[in-house]
């Protein structure tokens, strides 16, 4: 069974996601591909927005989502993060 | 009973070397998990962060007073401290550098537990500072208490080693092992001038460890990207 994933590698995954696709992506697009519920993309796209590592933009009056130099700072630290955690046993 | 005992300016000035590098590592660590914390908000992150910070201050407090004691022993090359005012100032350092160290491990304690019930933490922050002061001397009470906490996180690191197979988390097994050591030759062997250095470097090993673990973090982080 896979394991479950918690909320540094759900952040990892919005972000890799929009990073990947030239930092345009919409909300459905991210919900889709990151495999989560309308409601968990909400909080999580609130929580990115609120600590400054993703944007909003209107583009051609759609919805997109950038990332910011937080945002990709967190994903160039992601695999230290990941693996200091492992390494103190924090889960 | 009057403890009677030399101390030289050369050992304050090394110890007050080996407190600061010890307090810029545990510093470094409580500011990682803290950044953690802030965006994964995994309370064990926190409360890592937490213990850390403490122990930071312990080390911190540790040199502060060593460097007072420093400034008024400066002119000479040693003072006999048990007949010496300045043994009250050490007295005062000891004791406050004891009971930080005590609330970090506590809480280090605490999170080898995983448990997310707060009693366990007020149960083992209850129980050093009494094994603290109702041991016979303060230190007497901080070598066991630390050899013990020191003991079991070792062996809970090494669990973790086995688990995860990483070289990081083999890293901190192996610091928390010379840390425990070090406070084990306490308990072992009569304290002594040597037993003190012994503890020292193994203690500097121990934290170079694990801010070189950092390091080894980060590279590993960049192969995985």
């Amino acid at each position: 069974m896979a394991k479950r994933r918690d909320r540094l590698e759900i952040i990892k995954d919005i972000l890799y996601l929009i990073q990947e696709k030239g930092e345009r992506l919409k909300p459905t697009h991210i919900m889709y591909k990151a495999n989560l519920s309308h409601q968990m993309l909400t909080e999580y796209l609130t929580e990115l927005k609120s600590t400054g590592m993703l944007i909003e933009v209107i583009e051609k009056k759609k919805k997109i989502f950038r990332l910011t130099d937080k945002g990709h700072s967190f994903l160039k630290d992601y695999g230290m993060m990941r693996g200091f955690m492992e390494s103190y046993g924090i889960e | 009973m009057l403890n009677l005992y030399r101390i030289d300016t050369a050992v304050i000035l090394y110890s007050i070397v080996l407190q600061l590098v010890f307090s810029f590592v545990t510093f470094f660590i409580s500011f990682l998990s803290y950044k953690i914390f802030k965006v994964t908000k995994n309370e064990q992150a926190k409360a890592m962060s937490l213990a850390f910070l403490f122990i930071f201050i312990s080390y911190m407090v540790q040199a502060v007073f060593d460097f007072l004691i420093y400034l008024r022993v400066s002119h000479d090359n040693y003072v006999f401290m048990g007949i010496h005012p300045l043994s009250v100032l050490n007295e005062q350092g000891l004791y406050l550098h004891t009971v930080f160290f005590a609330l970090g491990f506590s809480m280090l304690m605490y999170n080898a537990f995983r448990s997310d019930k707060k009693s366990l933490l007020w149960y083992f922050i209850l129980s050093s500072l009494i094994i603290l002061f109702i041991s016979k001397t303060l230190m007497s009470g901080f070598f066991t208490l630390a050899s013990l906490y020191l003991g079991f996180l070792a062996y809970h690191f090494f669990l973790n080693y086995h688990e995860k197979k990483t070289r990081a988390s083999l890293a901190v097994a192996a610091a928390f092992t010379l840390l425990f050591i070090g406070k084990l030759g306490y308990i072992l062997f009569k304290p002594s001038s040597f037993v003190y250095m012994i503890d020292q470097t193994l203690d500097l090993l121990g934290y170079l460890l694990l801010i070189s673990n950092y390091y080894l973090l980060r590279q590993d982080g960049k192969k995985k990207r």
